[in-house]
């Protein structure tokens, strides 16, 4: 699915005093077999443009299209036009920070469950589509039938994303879902996002503030500043551009950082750095 | 004197025992054992020490934390704040001031409609004079580089902003250490390095002991000692170079090196002569550069012959 966004925008309390422009004049196309990064300093706009991309918040002008359909139109919804939008959150899954917050059931199984009963699908048909979720998260059997509440925190934090996943959303957003979690914990969930959308082939955005992590694992990164977008491209393309990052308050990977005080340019990862290091001493 | 001294120290969650329930007792004693939160936990902390407390989600760094400022007392053991016992209750109001705690969610610690009155609260609820307060309140927000924006809306800020806030909240007690649990977790980049500039600022120039617990390893980086937690215990100790040497323990513990030591780690096992410990760009700038000035080095001799 390809989610084109047309001259955007997002006004809180338009008409009065505390006006707030959000989201301002945004155009975007986010789809096909990518991994993109959101990334931008608390209060660019991220938080708001996501739920305008499944359509829960509706733009205060402009268009979002799914596949070249417009669901939102100017004034009150036809009673079809709610069920595409009901339609439409399946089909574009969010994950919001701290999601784990949200888990309630019995069981970790019962959880995951929940959304795909709310489709519709029969109890038996339910417990299928999120044993398989569990399995794409890595869930330890033996863990599926816990309590949620007696799992640790990174695991926790993998069932709430299994309980979005089991609906078979074709776009796949998260809310900083690496925010509070250890170091490893972070990895795991990181790991499964890249396996899940390299696998499925299909398309996960996600929000983050930490460049490092930005830097491993997207394809695509998508920078906003004072509710624009200012950068948009590669991963590499866009932490080319430090001085703007530094500027927004953002910045570059540490190792990036570093690599460029020794004059080498472009390795923004780890491996890219040692990589790079090596070959220039094999060269002189 | 320490200023914290733990002496295995113990904690455990209490557990809800129905009377009437016929719950057996092996599965009564598994919930007090998994709700073991803290298993003899020993440590010195001196004043004026900058220190980081890493391990993973659950290792008891926060339940730790919570012991500091007599939120909750050991189960076991005893712990010293300035030489006075957490459990005597006649010192409560003064561990409390000797120490300040800032939490991981802004949102949820900030009160005060405007940032002047958040600072003012404890100093408020303390009996202050209202010259004392205002002085008291002006001086943290200086400190905390927020003075201009003592008549703002806290919702109107910052997540380092709000955080610096909540500093200056605790700042305003004059306390002699400042714990600060996961306070830049949910921060931007820029948030993170405003608070930890802060925190580092009241560290130096005032000598305030700040005991900082974290997620992010480069935050470590910078602190005097480090204290690694695991399963309720410390597993490890030492200086951010000692720490960090121990690679494979970092790992088992679930915790990752700063990218920085694991650029250093990447070279050295493809065989680059890189030393251990490693936690400066300078020094693996050297060890780097170095290498090559003697490679250099030795063709001139080699050339002279």
């Amino acid at each position: 699915m390809i989610i084109k966004l047309d001259h955007v925008n997002y006004i809180y309390n338009p008409d009065t005093v505390e006006k707030v422009i959000a989201v301002d004049d945004v155009n975007l196309e986010i789809g096909g077999n990518s991994l993109t990064a959101i990334i931008g300093s608390t209060g660019s706009g991220k938080s708001t443009l996501i739920q305008m991309l499944n359509g829960l918040l509706k733009p205060t002008s402009g268009t979002v299209s799914y596949d070249g359909e417009v669901i939102f139109t100017e004034g009150k919804e036809t009673k079809e036009q709610k069920k595409k939008i009901r339609d439409l959150r399946c089909r574009v899954g969010l994950v919001f920070q701290y999601p784990e917050y949200q888990l309630f059931d019995e069981t970790v199984l019962k959880d995951v469950c929940y959304g795909p009963k709310n489709q519709g699908f029969t109890q038996e048909e339910a417990e299928k589509k999120a044993r398989k979720a569990l399995e794409e998260v890595h869930m330890p059997e033996k863990s599926i039938l816990k309590s949620p509440f007696d799992l640790s925190g990174g695991q926790k934090r993998r069932a709430a994303i299994a309980g979005v996943l089991a609906m078979e959303p074709e776009v796949l957003i998260l809310d900083e879902p690496t925010a509070g979690l250890d170091p490893k914990g972070k990895t795991e969930v990181l790991d499964l996002l890249k396996r899940y959308q390299r696998e499925k082939e299909t398309t996960v955005i996600l929000v983050s503030h930490s460049m490092e992590e930005v830097a491993q694992y997207a394809d695509r990164v998508i920078a906003m500043h004072k509710s624009k977008v200012i950068l948009d491209g590669p991963t590499h393309e866009v932490f080319s551009h430090r001085e703007e990052l530094e500027a927004i308050g953002l910045g570059v990977p540490e190792v990036q950082a570093f690599t460029e005080s020794l004059g080498i340019k472009d390795a923004i990862t780890v491996q890219e750095a040692c990589d790079a290091i090596l070959q220039r001493q094999k060269a002189e | 004197m320490e200023i914290i001294k733990s002496e295995k120290i113990s904690y455990s969650y209490p557990v809800f025992e129905d009377p009437d329930s016929q719950e057996n007792k092996e599965l009564l004693e598994k919930k007090k054992e998994a709700a073991k939160a803290l298993d003899g936990v020993s440590l010195e902390v001196r004043p004026g020490q900058f220190i980081c407390i890493l391990g993973r989600n659950g290792s008891g760094k926060s339940t730790f934390a919570k012991h500091l400022n007599a939120l909750i007392t050991p189960t076991e053991g005893t712990l010293w704040i300035d030489g006075m016992d957490t459990k005597d209750e006649e010192k409560l109001w003064d561990i409390r001031r000797t120490v300040g705690m800032v939490f991981q969610n802004p949102d949820n610690q900030i009160i005060g409609s405007i940032v002047d009155e958040e600072v003012a609260f404890g100093l408020e609820n303390i009996g202050a004079s209202t010259r004392d307060i205002r002085k008291g309140v002006y001086k943290a927000l200086e400190e905390v580089n927020m003075r201009e924006y003592a008549k703002v809306s806290p919702n109107k800020l910052s997540g380092g902003q709000k955080q610096r806030v909540a500093v200056a909240g605790v700042l305003a007690m004059n306390p002699k250490c400042i714990v600060l649990d996961e306070s830049t977790a949910m921060l931007d980049p820029r948030g993170r390095k405003e608070v930890m500039d802060t925190v580092k600022k009241l560290n130096k120039d005032d000598g305030i002991t700040i005991i900082s617990i974290t997620h992010y390893m480069e935050e470590a980086l910078e602190a005097d000692y480090i204290f690694v937690m695991d399963n309720g215990q410390v597993r490890m100790q030492g200086t951010p170079r000692e720490i960090f040497s121990r690679e494979e323990e970092i790992e088992e513990l679930g915790l990752k090196l700063p990218q920085l030591c694991q650029l250093a780690k990447a070279l050295r096992n493809k065989g680059m002569d890189i030393p251990m410990g490693i936690t400066t760009e300078e020094e693996l700038k050297d060890a780097i550069t170095k290498r090559q000035i003697s490679e250099n080095d030795s063709e001139i001799t080699a050339g002279e012959k």
